[in-house]
């Protein structure tokens, strides 16, 4: 096949150029702007390091939340044939496309001292789950299980129900079908799953800080820092994004394969 | 540990409506073309899919009866399930594929994989007991399928279809091991094929299904000597009429008289007549047997050293001539010739 001219193709070329332009320059401008020297001593700061800490645990959390209860939730939504299902599928989806700090005000009004929930729980419990590390996981688990739970149901609506009705009539209940059939065969589905929701929590912003605040050390995430440091210190803002880009290629690794050809 | 059901469900278009029964180590062969209800036969077996009615009841135990409220569910029955795929578990060593069945059922961890080594080797597969099943072949594959299921000791052992994914030479070979297996389980085996030579080669008792109904049930010998549809006749290849007694000699087949040596005394009845029987001439032949017909050549299909010739005529009839004769009447589709039939070779029984 001959090719086209190269103007006729211009068409095409410069809106594609446009488009990389507008993804690339501004992590270019990220590495360019950074003191590569000082960088050891920007990560060591005291504003930096429970910043790095917190979100290393909390989004921990979160994952661990995420895999207890989303991959049940994706099995169920994978093999069931109720006509409720496709509602309830529609609602996993709500947080993925919901503003993040609208999901933040819902979680108030859930949880807050006033909450639905958590006014009763204050009454009987005497716990405060707003403005603690307790609830940025609450915000982190919000807006990333969506992406978990998508991610995993995909994968396992991809395995042939036959295997299913074998190991039953082999004498597996249910849950030993899950445990030791269906999340041994989707495995490949739960880690992409996984990568997915824990970028998601790494990068939570609005959710965060609406409904957990942004205390140093208890309740300041790492997209938190950088946000209050861009003020006073660019330079450790710098370096703590250039940790949270570092993460997010390494993240992108781990889906190679599945996600880049 | 007989098996007595009684089956009524829907299911898309299929409305199945079957009584099967069978003793301790029968095995049964289920047939039929494709959408006749086979599958649906064997998962609702299983409890993949449940009854609307009737009762499926197991070694004295209830397992399905709508009418009574009982339902068990698959993974209490005593069943053994084998596919057409072997869906072997990609992430199970071979061993533990067959340990699954037990260990699902709460037997430790040792006895489960001994009991797994011991049906692998009853299988000649005792060198591939740590493989994965994707180094297999499709033949071992199938046979570490077969010992899975027959791993839990089932009273039901369901085959669907197990050869048929399986390359000719290899289906022979796991055709052959399958027997030998088989006839040493005393458990009953029901076995759906759509490959004659599976049913009349394995099983002992025969049982025909279209469109959800029983057409006929025997042992294989008496569904050869008398098909009683021309599905049945077809699977095992001979000619099947139904026509209408004349007199104690002929039966009148769609307007043509046939003559059989023997007629019962019964107004409707079914005529067989086997192929090679059926002979082929370019001019009508002279002082020739009564069964003469006119009949046009509408396909030939060579197989080794004969071939099966279809002809209309007066009804429609295979005829299996030598290559020989295949070339002496320089057959060819379309071509007008006259086929024969001894009376002697015309079978008659009531429909």
């Amino acid at each position: 096949m001959a090719r086209s001219p190269r103007w006729a193709r211009a068409g095409l070329l410069v809106p594609a150029w446009v488009a990389i332009a507008v993804l690339l320059v501004p992590l270019l401008a990220l590495l360019l702007r950074a003191d590569w020297a000082g960088m050891p001593a920007q990560l060591a700061k005291p504003s930096v390091v429970p910043a790095l800490r917190l979100s290393l645990l909390t989004t921990s959390a979160t994952l661990v939340i995420c895999a207890l209860v989303g991959t049940p939730l994706a099995w169920l939504l994978a093999r069931s044939t109720h006509r409720v299902t496709p509602w309830l599928r529609a609602l996993v989806t709500v947080p993925l496309v919901l503003p993040p700090v609208v999901g933040g005000v819902a979680l108030l009004m859930a949880y807050g001292r006033e909450g639905v929930v958590g006014s009763t729980l204050l009454e009987v419990a005497g716990w405060s789950i707003p403005f603690t590390p307790v609830a940025v996981v609450f915000a982190e688990t919000f807006v990333a299980l969506p992406f978990y739970v998508l991610a995993v149901e995909g994968s396992m609506q991809g395995l042939d129900p036959r295997y299913d009705g074998l190991a039953a009539t082999l004498g597996a209940s249910p849950w030993r079908t899950f445990r030791t059939v269906v999340v041994p065969m989707v495995a490949p589905g739960i880690a992409s799953g996984a990568a997915l929701a824990w970028a998601r929590a790494l990068g939570e912003f609005g959710a965060t800080i609406t409904f957990a605040g942004n205390f140093p050390g208890r309740t300041q995430t790492a997209p938190l820092a950088v946000y209050v440091a861009l003020e006073s210190d660019p330079q450790a803002a710098i370096a703590l994004s250039l940790v949270m880009l570092l993460i997010s290629v390494l993240v992108l690794g781990a889906l190679r394969g599945r996600w880049l050809r | 540990m007989s098996l007595k059901a009684d089956i009524t469900l829907t299911r898309g278009l299929l409305q199945l409506g079957i009584e099967l029964s069978a003793q301790p180590g029968q095995i049964v062969a289920v047939l039929g073309p494709n959408g006749s209800g086979k599958t649906t036969l064997l998962h609702t077996l299983a409890g993949l899919i449940r009854c609307r009615q009737g009762r499926i009841q197991v070694a004295g135990a209830l397992w399905d009866c709508p009418a009574e409220k009982v339902w068990m569910a698959p993974e209490h029955r005593r069943t053994g399930l084998v596919l057409a795929d072997h869906l072997l578990f990609p992430h199970l060593s071979v061993v533990d594929n067959v340990a699954f069945g037990p260990r699902s059922r709460g037997v430790p961890r040792a006895g489960a994989r001994s009991r797994a080594r011991a049906e692998l080797v009853a299988l000649g597969l005792g060198g591939r007991l740590e493989d994965r099943p994707r180094e297999l072949s499709s033949g071992q594959a199938q046979r570490v399928a077969l010992a899975r299921a027959l791993a839990t000791d089932p009273a039901l052992l369901l085959l669907d279809e197990p050869l048929s994914a399986l390359d000719p030479t290899t289906r022979a070979q796991t055709r052959a091991d399958l027997g030998v297996r088989l006839r040493a389980f005393d458990g009953i085996t029901i076995l759906v094929t759509h490959d004659p030579l599976d049913a009349l080669s394995l099983a002992d008792q025969l049982v025909f299904i279209d469109a959800g109904r029983l057409v006929q049930q025997g042992t294989p010998r008496e569904v050869i000597a008398r098909p009683r549809d021309p599905y049945v006749a077809h699977v095992v290849g001979l000619n099947f009429l139904r026509g209408e007694r004349i007199d104690g000699r002929q039966v009148d087949v769609a307007g043509t008289t046939v003559v059989a040596p023997e007629v019962p005394p019964v107004a409707a009845v079914c005529v067989t007549i086997a192929p090679s029987a059926v002979a082929l001439y370019q001019a009508r032949p002279h002082g020739s047997p009564r069964n003469t017909w006119p009949v046009t050549v509408s396909d030939i299909l060579l197989i080794g050293q004969t071939a099966r010739v279809s002809l209309t005529g007066p009804f429609a009839l295979v005829a299996e001539v030598t290559t020989a004769a295949v070339a002496d009447l320089q057959l060819g589709v379309g071509q007008d010739l006259w086929a024969t039939v001894k009376a002697t070779e015309v079978h008659v029984y009531p429909a």
